[in-house]
């Protein structure tokens, strides 16, 4: 049985549609900008890749903007899309067989670090907070606005929890648990405290608070940490039998899933987990080395994580490594946590629809410990027929997920 | 503030969250219930109100607001909250 992605939905810095966004990835448009949402006067990072003009008033009623947080709104949006990409869900599929795997590495805390300022002055706090922290709200009010009564599941394995979902989807559908799955991830932590937090990690850039564009470089000499990022990417999955019988629109088979943990460090990355999820995710589609054209790498821009996936690769696929094309999102959108490898896969399943990489920006001299094919600066037409997707989280939770032409 | 001024700009708030209602249906005695209120929504709707009207209620108070007219009331008895 193999399973096939029909919907796609993304909500990113350089674009609210799927179109849009990867019209912009492949122009390598630049989404990092100052800080608009918060007073940054008091933070060491002033830079993100925000999602501006975002709107809720424009698809959510009052009702729903008072009860959600900016992440679930992010992903409802997505999810709207995506959904309706897919088309005929309702229609085809039972509500108890159709699901949710939603990913967040933060859940809602816009309205935790709002809430706990109020408190802190000894102000009411919004009657909705919990509920709109809580990591599962994303998911929940996708089935609620949708009518989904099947399998409802919020995984939260910080940077890999959107590529976590989709693995879970994907097994969900093989186990027959579900006929359809609604998996993605969303996060929404432009936040003071929440940048603050990762700043004292010396996780983020500091060094180009005037220069926000060129500060996210992903494997590109200079490069400081990386630059916080939010948004939301869902993608819809189906069983391809049942997929073709309905007639979908199928866009890619979602065709392997890899996890591991490092079990060494919290934050700290290490080769050994990566190199397995890689390997595992391989294994489970069934794909050779070789075979791999295309990787989107998890590459945030940090001194040491780059360097690592970049020695994890070229443990893996030794000479090989070396002829695969690989290209980093973040460079433009910057990180957004648990939403980043869902916007990853987008971008896998897009390069596979139009057989064209997206560059890496801010790549004018590469790291010499980082010596691979990033498709710098500028995108690249190729043969893709296998895309792997890498997502590397705190905690060593190590993901990478494998995509293949339909 | 001015009693009546109070009333009208209760009355629009309400009418601004309340779905479907036309601000001429709603009155003190409007029961938060009769305007599709829930039990959660009436919750969300004091703590609008607070912002709005820059008030703390008294948590016990509010627990018996049943209608329009008891946001009035406790306004109308109470001072702003120093901000």
């Amino acid at each position: 049985m193999r399973v096939v992605v029909t919907g796609m939905g993304v909500v990113s810095p350089i674009g609210t549609s799927v179109e849009q966004f990867w019209n912009a990835a492949v122009n390598g448009v630049n989404g990092i900008d100052k800080v608009q949402s918060f007073d940054v006067s008091g933070s060491n990072s002033k830079i993100a890749g925000e999602v501006k003009q975002f709107d809720p008033s424009s698809f959510l009623s009052a009702k729903y903007i008072d009860q959600t947080d900016r992440f679930t709104q992010l992903a409802l949006h997505a999810a709207q899309q995506a959904v309706e990409d897919a088309g005929g869900l309702e229609q085809h599929y039972s509500p108890q067989r159709l699901a949710v795997v939603m990913g967040s590495g933060m859940g809602g805390f816009a309205t935790f670090e709002s809430s706990a300022f109020r408190k802190f002055q000894n102000r009411s706090i919004p009657p909705f907070t919990v509920p709109r922290i809580m990591a599962n709200s994303a998911g929940a009010w996708i089935a609620t606005k949708y009518g989904f009564k099947g399998v409802n599941l919020t995984c939260s394995t910080a940077c890999s929890s959107g590529a976590n979902a989709i693995g879970m989807g994907l097994e969900l559908l093989r186990s027959g648990k579900a006929d359809a799955v609604i998996v993605g991830g969303s996060e929404a932590c432009v936040l003071p405290l929440t940048m603050t937090g990762f700043d004292a990690l010396h996780a983020l850039s500091t060094g180009f608070n005037d220069q926000p564009q060129q500060a996210s470089r992903p494997f590109a000499k200079g490069r400081d940490g990386f630059v916080m990022g939010e948004g939301a990417a869902i993608l819809v999955l189906e069983k391809e039998t049942a997929a073709e019988h309905r007639g979908a629109n199928i866009y890619a088979y979602l065709a392997g899933y890899g996890c591991a943990c490092d079990a060494t460090h919290i934050v700290a990355p290490d080769m050994d987990g990566q190199v397995t999820a890689m390997q595992t995710a391989l294994q489970d589609a069934n794909v050779a080395l070789d075979q791999v054209d295309y990787i989107n790498a998890h590459a945030t821009s940090t001194p040491l994580g780059d360097v690592i996936e970049t020695r994890a690769i070229k443990h893996l696929f030794m000479e090989h490594a070396y002829k695969l094309s690989i290209s980093a999102t973040k460079s433009m959108i910057g990180h957004s946590i648990g939403a980043s490898a869902a916007i990853g896969a987008i971008a896998a399943i897009q390069t596979l629809r139009t057989q064209t990489i997206h560059p890496t920006i801010n790549l004018a001299e590469a790291d010499p410990d980082c010596d691979l094919d990033y498709t710098a600066n500028h995108a690249v037409q190729k043969k893709v027929n296998t895309a792997l997707c890498n997502a590397f989280g705190f905690g060593g939770n190590d993901v990478s997920i494998v995509f293949t032409n339909y | 503030m001015d009693i009546t001024n109070l009333e009208k700009q209760v009355l629009e708030f309400i009418a601004s969250k309340a779905e479907n209602i036309d601000i001429s249906k709603i009155t003190t005695s409007s029961q938060f219930s009769e305007l599709g209120f829930d039990s959660m929504d009436t919750i969300q709707l004091l703590f609008d109100a607070e912002e709005k009207f820059d008030i703390n209620f008294d948590s016990d108070a509010v627990k018996n607001f049943r209608n329009v007219g008891d946001i009035i009331e406790y306004i109308k008895n109470h001072p702003p909250v120093a901000s």
